[in-house]
């Protein structure tokens, strides 16, 4: 971790499926697993009804990592939402290394509602991985709060 | 009236520009990475281009910035502060073109109508010398790069003269021997004194040059387009099927109220972060549908034929009527600029032409 | 190529509003600057029937003039497909080049276009010269443009041309794709600085077509206008992303863009992308899928944990 870092806590956005991810961030809460603190969940109906616009927005409002989280492929509760989801991620994914976001600011993830520990695991990894790339400089937006950066 | 002249070679430019750069923020013609020439702010004094013709980009950012924060608030515990900008810094626009100088005149028109000045507008503008910069064909020793604008320039069929110093503090006219001639003319203009005393006073041949320059100039106005014939025609075709034809190119976008020049419509729109924020101004344009929804959803313009009738009506009716000054001066970014190649002089042309009604 | 009838554009301007086949015709003139033509929109006479106006000498010279304005030469870089969405319950009739074609394949692919209403004339081209070089340089995306022949046409105007080899990528962009994230996202922030929002990319792209754009959302906002370059990025990112695997390379935007902002970068990544992962060339076949529409069980799943 980098040393001026060292107070900073990265603040991460999950958009967590309700049928699966979310499920398992319950089971994780009742397994009184730890994970870390920095990560605000969103739930969403379907790792597809996360519009790429979503992350791209958060990001832009400043927080420093993004996660989307749904069922495994083959278990979408709409059968196909997560297969959609996954050709638009891998684009957004694409377009964002292309332009030079830093890997590892937007991540993806699935996880099952009876995956309470590798719900716990993911959130630890996402978070130590965005906590190494540090504060999210590039697509914050500074006029509204120019201080903040 | 204008109250010295001084010499300056074209070698030394970067010299005066630096200096005016003490202590002022500077706007001048400057060519991008891509080779685009656009008003901007210099942070060096060589980025100022004298081989600039008319810059893609106006020189109105230094009063109508594209966004402008008109003050800034916090919320905490209830606790509401807010907190003014900081006071606009003394600038100076350099090279203006006598057509921009008359876009800036077009403002301060605008803003300062009753019954509600443009505070910050009117603020930024007292804190602004605007340095002009004449052009003339004639003349057969004046460096090519620097006689004519663009072809696309029409400032003289509005009545403009591109050697016109008026509404300037200080001019530059372009001389043989790649040299530029400061003419001062307001008190703020003297005030860059510590700028250009180290430069030698014009000597009578100087003097003569530049009048014969200006005369010859002010020849080639004629004739200009009939202003009063257009606006009255547009008085009687706001139903007309002139507008259909018009508008049907034009793909509706802000390329060419954005770089115009005269046009100053802004929204007003709230950059918030958690609990801090801002109240802005931003560039808006009436060819944006956005411009008139209401928030009900009602729009009065419901199509790019009453957005393009309304840029029209604008500069060449409602303002004139307003104000008694067309809101364009004829710079020919527009043209330039428009991705469908909307020509605004063809547009006038056939407004003027337009059979009279009996 | 289909239904390949070669004809004279004016003869056949001429024929197909003097038969009352179409209602508008929306091909090139010269434009009022050097080097450039100008869109050239005609109408068979405005609202009235043919009987009307056969009956009326000014239309009637109004419309012969026009029809002998048409051009089509390297000046023609307007991609003119933007417009059908303008005229969408008219018989219309639209010149395009061999790139503009495919914007009208596009169209035809999401049921935008009613292909019995559309006559299309097809214009075979060597490459636009680039107005912004002196010279007679093209365009880059002609340079790089894979099919000099419209893909679909029922007339042709002018002898096919032979087709050059093109490059898989973009040699810029595969250089770009070789420098560090760092320098990447450089470049990126340095064409995003340039951006003032003004939307002609968008308002010029064929396949920019819907009623209420996000850029122009209000409740909520989703696009600010301000200078700070993150509101320029976040229209171009999401663009970019509503364009994945429909963007054809036409370069519209790029030529259309009063800034000299270098989309085709972007696009043309982009473009790659689906062409090597789905086997996807946007606007070549009407009757394919999309791949951003569909999906596969076997799709990549690597970046996923
Ligand atoms: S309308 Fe066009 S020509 Fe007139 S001032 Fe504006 S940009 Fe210049
Ligand atoms: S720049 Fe051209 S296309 Fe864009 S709004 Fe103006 S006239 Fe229309
Ligand atoms: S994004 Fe640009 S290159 Fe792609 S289809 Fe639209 S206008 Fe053409
Ligand atoms: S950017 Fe997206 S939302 Fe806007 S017009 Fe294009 S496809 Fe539609
Ligand atoms: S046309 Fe150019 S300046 Fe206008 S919005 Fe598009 S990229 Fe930005
Ligand atoms: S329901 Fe969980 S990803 Fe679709």
């Amino acid at each position: 971790m980098n040393e001026q870092h060292s107070e900073w806590q990265p603040r991460i956005l999950a958009f967590l499926c309700n049928w699966c991810s979310y499920a398992g961030a319950d089971l994780a809460g009742v397994s009184r697993l730890q994970y870390p603190p920095n990560v605000r969940i969103v739930r969403v109906p379907c790792s597809g009804r996360v519009n790429p616009g979503y992350i791209l927005k958060a990001l832009q409002e400043g927080v420093d990592g993004v996660l989307v989280s749904g069922c495994h492929p083959g278990d979408c509760h709409y059968l196909t939402g997560n297969y959609h989801a996954r050709r638009k991620f891998r684009l957004l994914k694409e377009l964002l290394d292309f332009v030079g976001v830093e890997d590892g600011r937007v991540q993806f993830a699935w996880v099952s509602a009876a995956e309470g520990a590798k719900f716990a695991q993911v959130m630890a990894e996402v978070t130590e991985k965005v906590r190494a790339l540090g504060p999210n400089r590039r697509l914050a937006k500074k006029i509204g709060n120019p201080k903040s950066q | 009236m204008t109250r010295e002249i001084r010499i300056i070679p074209l070698t030394e430019m970067p010299a005066f520009v630096g200096a005016l750069m003490q202590g002022r923020k500077v706007l001048a013609p400057t060519r991008n990475d891509d080779g685009l020439c656009v008003f901007a702010w210099l942070t060096a004094p060589e980025q100022a281009d004298w081989t600039c013709e008319i810059p893609r980009v106006p020189p109105k950012q230094a009063l109508l910035p594209r966004t402008e924060v008109l003050f800034r608030y916090h919320r905490e515990k209830g606790k509401e502060t807010v907190s003014p900008p900081p006071p606009p810094e003394p600038q100076v626009v350099l090279g203006l073109h006598p057509c921009d100088v008359q876009a800036i005149k077009v403002f301060d028109t605008v803003f300062s109508a009753e019954p509600s000045p443009d505070q910050p507008y009117l603020e930024r503008r007292a804190m602004t010398t605007l340095i002009g910069r004449g052009f003339s064909e004639d003349g057969p020793s004046t460096p090519e790069r620097l006689r004519r604008p663009s072809p696309l320039v029409f400032c003289r069929e509005l009545g403009i003269d591109p050697m016109d110093n008026r509404d300037c503090d200080a001019f530059l006219v372009p001389l043989a021997a790649s040299r530029m001639a400061l003419e001062i003319m307001t008190d703020k203009g003297t005030a860059l004194k510590p700028a250009y005393e180290r430069f030698p006073p014009a000597v009578a041949e100087d003097r003569a040059a530049i009048a014969e320059a200006r005369k010859l100039s002010q020849a080639r106005i004629t004739p200009p387009l009939d202003m009063a014939a257009i606006q009255r025609n547009l008085e009687t075709i706001f139903n007309s099927d002139l507008w259909n034809r018009i508008h049907e190119p034009c793909v509706g976008c802000g390329a060419c109220a954005f770089l115009c020049p005269t046009c100053h419509c802004f929204d007003i729109q709230e950059e918030t972060q958690g609990l801090d924020g801002a109240r802005v101004r931003v560039w808006d344009t009436c060819q944006f549908d956005l411009f008139t929804r209401h928030a009900s959803g009602h729009n009065p313009r419901t199509s790019q034929k009453e957005r393009s009738r309304q840029r029209i009506m604008h500069k060449f009716s409602y303002g004139v009527g307003r104000f008694h000054i067309p809101f364009c001066v004829g710079c020919g970014r527009c043209i330039a600029a428009c991705p469908a190649h909307n020509d605004v002089r063809q547009i006038l042309k056939e407004i003027h032409d337009l059979p009279r009604k009996s | 190529m289909t239904a390949c009838k070669q004809v004279d554009l004016k003869t056949l301007a001429r024929e197909l509003l003097a038969t009352g086949k179409v209602e508008v015709f929306i091909g090139y003139q010269v434009a009022t600057q050097p080097l450039m033509a100008a869109p050239l929109i005609i109408h068979t006479a405005l609202g009235a029937s043919h009987a009307q106006q056969a009956s009326n000498p000014d239309a009637e010279r109004d419309l012969a003039r026009k029809v002998d304005a048409l051009i089509f030469d390297d000046r023609c870089e307007m991609n003119l497909v933007n417009y059908l969405h303008k005229f969408k319950d008219r018989k219309v009739a639209i010149v395009v080049k061999g790139c503009d074609s495919r914007s009208v394949v596009g169209l035809l692919q999401e049921k935008q276009v009613d292909r019995k209403k559309l006559i299309i004339i097809g214009a075979p081209c060597r490459g636009i010269i680039d107005r912004r070089q002196a010279g007679s340089e093209i365009y880059t995306a002609c340079r790089e443009c894979p099919v000099h022949n419209p893909v679909i046409a029922d007339y042709v105007i002018g002898a096919p041309v032979p087709q050059p080899e093109t490059p898989e990528l973009s040699p810029e962009v595969e250089a770009l794709r070789k420098l560090p994230a760092e320098q990447r996202w450089e470049r990126f922030h340095k064409e995003m600085s340039k951006c003032i929002l003004c939307y002609a990319c968008r308002n010029l792209c064929p396949a920019c077509y819907c009623k209420t754009c996000f850029a122009d959302a209000s409740k909520p906002k989703w696009v600010g206008r301000t200078d700070d370059p993150s509101d320029a990025m976040m229209f171009h990112l999401q663009r970019l992303m509503h364009l994945g695997g429909r963007c054809t390379g036409c370069g519209a935007c790029v030529r259309g863009c009063p800034m000299q902002v270098d989309l085709r970068l972007y696009n043309d990544h982009l473009r790659s992308h689906v062409k090597q992962e789905y086997g996807f060339m946007a606007g070549m076949d009407e009757v394919a899928q999309p791949p951003l529409a569909m999906y596969g069980t076997d799709d990549c799943n690597e970046f996923i944990r």
